[in-house]
């Protein structure tokens, strides 16, 4: 199975909760790069492109009982939405002394660096390392198509415990 | 849904003041004052079922929701005047500046979606006014409709600072009708009792009452 259609098949699988939504810009069109089967067009929340609202709307949603997973095409823009993924995201559970525990699953795709379309430093970088020392919840880097499935199956499963999972991939492995 | 008066509000805060100024409270607070009558009259409309959001300035808010007193001054005397939460109330804060906005989108938007009769309610200072978060989410609810009202409690002072002093106007922009906006005269300081520097020596057992509770 390709990193594509696997990372199909994960969200095939998340879909199946009525609950699921998927955030962010560009997805009733473009479908996280083809990745979210048009059959859960339904469950997508489209938004303007900007990432903290876009998070901000997810953490909402989880509020409100839904799972949200969030799309951003390129991590070096996930910097935008740092202050709602490090100060309310991660922090909601400790500081609401476990009243809230929003929580979302986040796709962070890392750009080409292999094969075209290249397309420069702000758009490659892969800021793992830099979210594992931001927050404490999960940060997977999915470098083999064969994790794919159960790593969102197991992000999932932490969404329901009310923890949130950071997912990286790579346009290279698509 | 409140009971609460102009003048209770004023005599809770009194009190946590006195608590302060005695050394029993060895943390940042954020006291409100001034602001009484505006918000009892906003919150003769929010319901059990609604949402409120608040922020680093959340004493009134909380009472007004509902919570008790005694929890709140609980939490105050924790150290969590900033950190007051209620999930049963659906009351929510945060202090990180405008922090709340986008998140109250959130919940509203779902609320929308699944045809439920909830309203949110988020309150933010004018400081907070001069996020870009802010302006995210108000674009977001007002193209959506969204059953959501931000208010900004606007004191003039973004901290210290005057709405003139880092704009160079004293003119207020003009927000959608999602926005609501009313203007006091804050009775404390941004942060603290408004005790003149030095005066306050923060008790030994209350320090290690924090402490030891982390």
């Amino acid at each position: 199975m390709s990193y594509k259609s696997e990372l199909t098949a994960a969200m095939t699988a998340l879909g199946v909760d009525p609950l699921n939504r998927f955030v962010g810009y560009g997805l009733a069109r473009g479908l996280a790069g083809g990745t979210i089967p048009k059959e859960l067009a339904p469950q997508i929340t489209e938004t303007p492109v900007a990432e903290n609202l876009m998070t901000g709307i997810a953490v909402g949603q989880s509020l409100a009982g839904l799972l949200p997973v969030v799309y951003f095409e390129r991590f070096d823009f996930v910097l935008n939405a740092a202050d709602c993924i490090v100060n309310h995201l991660a922090a909601a559970r400790a500081i609401s002394r476990g009243q809230y525990a929003p929580a979302a699953i986040l796709r962070c795709v890392v750009g080409n660096r292999t094969k075209p379309l290249f397309t420069g430093r702000t758009h490659t970088q892969n800021f793992s390392a830099a979210f594992r020392k931001l927050v404490d919840f999960p940060v997977v880097v999915l470098l083999d198509s064969s994790q794919i499935v159960s790593a969102y199956a197991a992000a999932r499963d932490h969404q329901l415990r009310g923890e949130s999972t950071m997912l990286v991939e790579f346009k290279d492995l698509l | 849904m409140t009971t609460h008066t102009a003048e209770s509000l004023a005599a809770f805060e009194q009190g946590i003041k006195a608590r302060f100024a005695d050394g029993d409270l060895p943390f940042l607070v954020h006291l409100s004052g001034g602001n009484e009558n505006e918000l009892v009259e906003i919150f003769r409309d929010i319901r059990p079922q609604d949402w409120v959001f608040s922020n680093h300035r959340s004493h009134y808010h909380a009472l007004l929701k509902g919570l008790p007193e005694v929890d709140v001054e609980a939490a105050i005397a924790r150290g969590d005047s900033m950190f007051i939460f209620d999930r049963e109330r659906r009351f929510y804060t945060s202090s990180i500046l405008a922090g709340t906005c986008c998140i109250a989108c959130g919940v509203a938007l779902a609320a929308k979606e699944a045809g439920d009769d909830i309203a949110v309610y988020c309150f933010l200072g004018d400081g907070a006014e001069d996020s870009g978060h802010f302006y995210e989410a108000v674009r977001f609810a007002a193209a959506r409709d969204l059953p959501i009202r931000f208010i900004i409690e606007d004191n003039d002072r973004q901290v210290d600072t005057s709405h003139d002093e880092r704009w160079g106007t004293a003119e207020r922009w003009n927000w959608p009708k999602c926005v609501l906006r009313y203007r006091y005269a804050p009775t404390f300081p941004h942060g603290g009792a408004g005790l003149p520097p030095g005066s306050v020596q923060f008790r030994q057992d209350a320090i290690e009452r924090f402490v030891n509770s982390q």
